[in-house]
């Protein structure tokens, strides 16, 4: 029962982008998915952004900061939705993130009847394949097609203008205490690769690595780029933090800490080019200009 | 055979110093291999040619962390000693009375104030501090409710220990689930246990706690035999019981609280190292107390160097070598040694 119905919707989606630009997706596609709930901060902001909020009844608990979905019913973590809620608001489509954690209430949850769609947005490719996926099941492919198109744009604009640079080190930190580092096969490296930096933890065998100090100092990184302090009262900007400690590094030396709010970086989506401006003013602030204060989410 | 040998002051003599001696070779191996290239031996025959980088990583992280890793290691291995006396009971550990997850709730209360995190003293000291305070709180708690008649029973106290921990287990999670996805993570690898680099004075005034508490349990080794013949033979030969296991249970809980309250959870050194050592070296804690912690400090700069090079630049949380490296170690020394185990 379930897998015809995860069924119907892949068959439903893949029929949609086999139509040609233009065409609308078949009805059943769109009929199914007239009642979202949505649990991942990048796939609710693209549903936003494809002008698609009307459909969304539920939201994850993670979800913030969009004005359209703000006043909806909360159902959850990504991980431990509440299948309860989910069901009492008649959703018919869960749009969430692909993880491990949750493939057990993914399944819980086809098992009542509502298709989950699990969606990989944590490197490029999976962000423009995820905006794919849902510009298909929400009806608004060519929206989705031109959205892309424009991103592609203006990121290639970007890596063309940074060819030329000189390459620099960066280190990319996500947690302190213990030390997590992005590795490669995060968007985050990417980013870095792009804007004409070298990750010193390119030799990581994860995305998000815990990692040696030991080898972060010795790697002596030019820039170092903090995410690791969400808290609202942070310091955000161009601030040594604990790194002063270690004031024979180059980034140190420079001046060239930064910490930075993790959404502004860390979050992939369909803010991608903007992130990846930003990170291009935080490794070559020559080519790009000096981020600005509040670039940094300083208030 | 040398298990039924007594501990003469030569021959413990002869372990004490072998093992001080082994313990200082790999603390001096595991100051010159890490993640990063740098070797101690560049700063003691390099000329004084090292690079600052160099020099730093080596002063500031990874001497700092070989004493602590040693240090933390005879702390839990002497406190594994204790318990298991003071127990007559093969699986007590420095975990098993309850004082840990004092020093979990405590230490977990601290990150989610924020102090995991913060600048300056407190940021450098709310941590430990908070799960300090929590280890007392056990204990006092755990004293309190275990006294029946005015006298602190074996049994009272090993249940209590054991309910307590339970609940701290199910408070633990109750926070987990309440906690933010950042905190949630600083939590987990909190509990999981890992070795600091401490600053030089605050590595001074462990080593002096430290220090004190494990002379203070040596100076009872005698006691602890008395206790192995259990309570009435112990009365006997003229040792006042409840003195001896109240003394051992506060010495031994503040030593676990201490070293809970530094690095979190480090699982297996207090269990094994003092069983291996009773099945190398027999029952006497005349002998068994001092070759623990030189044992104890040995096995835990090991397996720290093991968690800190093994997947560099990874690291890996220290607790799951512990686990990896005791384990199957104590299991093969236990069937060779069957028969000629220490514990009656």
């Amino acid at each position: 029962m379930r897998i015809e119905r995860l069924a119907g919707v892949v068959v439903g989606a893949l029929a949609a982008a086999g139509c040609g630009s233009g065409a609308q997706a078949p009805p059943s596609v769109v009929e199914q998915a007239q009642r979202v709930v949505v649990m991942a901060p990048a796939a609710a902001e693209m549903v936003v952004e494809l002008g698609a909020a009307d459909s969304v009844v539920g939201v994850g608990d993670f979800v913030s900061g969009l004005a359209p979905l703000a006043e909806l019913p909360r159902v959850g973590a990504y991980n431990a939705p509440n299948a309860e809620r989910v069901l009492e608001l008649r959703a018919n489509l869960f749009l969430t993130a692909a993880s491990a954690a949750a493939a057990e209430s993914h399944r819980r949850l086809e098992a009542l009847g509502i298709a989950v769609v699990p969606l990989d947005t944590s490197t490029h490719d999976g962000v423009f394949v995820s905006l794919a996926t849902i510009g298909r099941l929400l009806g608004r492919e060519e929206r989705a097609r031109a959205l892309a198109r424009e991103m592609r744009q203006r990121i290639a604009a970007i890596r063309r203008t940074a060819t030329d640079l000189p390459r620099r080190r960066v280190l990319f930190v996500v947690g302190r205490d213990p030390l997590f580092v992005a590795g490669p096969g995060s968007h985050i490296d990417e980013m870095i690769g792009l804007v004409g930096g070298v990750n010193v933890l390119a030799d990581a065998l994860s995305p998000y690595e815990r990692a040696s100090l030991e080898v972060v100092l010795e790697r002596l990184p030019e820039i170092i780029i903090d995410c690791s302090d969400n808290r609202r009262t942070a310091a955000r900007g161009r601030d040594g933090g604990d790194w002063s400690r270690w004031e024979f590094l180059p980034a140190v030396q420079r001046g060239r800490v930064y910490q930075v709010e993790p959404s502004r970086l860390v979050i992939p989506g369909i803010r991608l080019p903007e992130m990846t401006l930003l990170m291009g003013k935080l490794v070559q602030p020559e080519a790009f200009g000096e981020p600005a204060p509040s670039e940094m989410g300083q208030p | 055979m040398r298990v039924g040998r007594p501990a003469t002051l030569p021959r413990v003599l002869a372990w004490t110093v072998g093992l001080a001696a082994v313990l200082a070779a790999c603390m001096l191996v595991a100051a010159s291999v890490g993640a990063g290239r740098v070797s101690v031996l560049d700063g003691l025959w390099g000329g004084g040619g090292l690079a600052e980088a160099d020099r730093r990583i080596l002063l500031d992280l990874r001497v700092p962390r070989v004493l602590m890793a040693a240090l933390l290691g005879g702390a839990l291995a002497v406190a594994g000693v204790a318990f298991q006396a003071l127990l007559r009971n093969p699986l007590a550990d420095p975990y098993v009375l309850g004082v840990s997850g004092g020093a979990s709730i405590g230490g977990m209360l601290a990150l989610l104030l924020g102090f995991g995190a913060g600048q300056g003293a407190l940021g450098r000291l709310g941590l430990p501090a908070l799960a300090f305070a929590g280890a007392l709180g056990a204990l006092v708690l755990i004293e309190w409710v275990a006294t029946v008649d005015g006298k602190l029973t074996v049994y009272t106290v090993l249940l209590t220990g054991a309910i307590f921990n339970a609940f701290s287990a199910a408070l633990i999670y109750f926070i987990q689930s309440l906690a933010s996805l950042e905190e949630l993570h600083a939590i987990v690898f909190y509990l999981m246990g890992q070795i600091p680099a401490p600053a030089p004075t605050d590595l001074v005034v462990l080593t002096g706690a430290v220090v004190l508490v494990v002379v203070a349990l040596a100076a009872m080794a005698r006691d602890f035999n008395a206790l192995s013949l259990g309570e009435e033979g112990a009365m006997q030969i003229g040792v006042d019981v409840d003195r001896t296991r109240r003394r051992t249970f506060w010495l031994g809980s503040l030593l676990t609280g201490l070293a809970v309250s530094v690095a979190g959870l480090i699982g297996f050194v207090g269990l094994v190292v003092p069983h291996i050592l009773r099945i190398l070296l027999g029952p006497d804690h005349r002998l068994l107390l001092p070759s623990s912690f030189f044992a104890g400090a040995t096995f835990l700069v090991l397996a720290d160097l093991v968690a800190r090079i093994a997947a560099a630049p990874a690291e890996l949380p220290v607790g799951v070598v512990t686990a990896m490296i005791g384990g199957p170690f104590f299991l093969f020394l236990l069937r060779r040694g069957r028969g000629r185990y220490g514990f009656s």
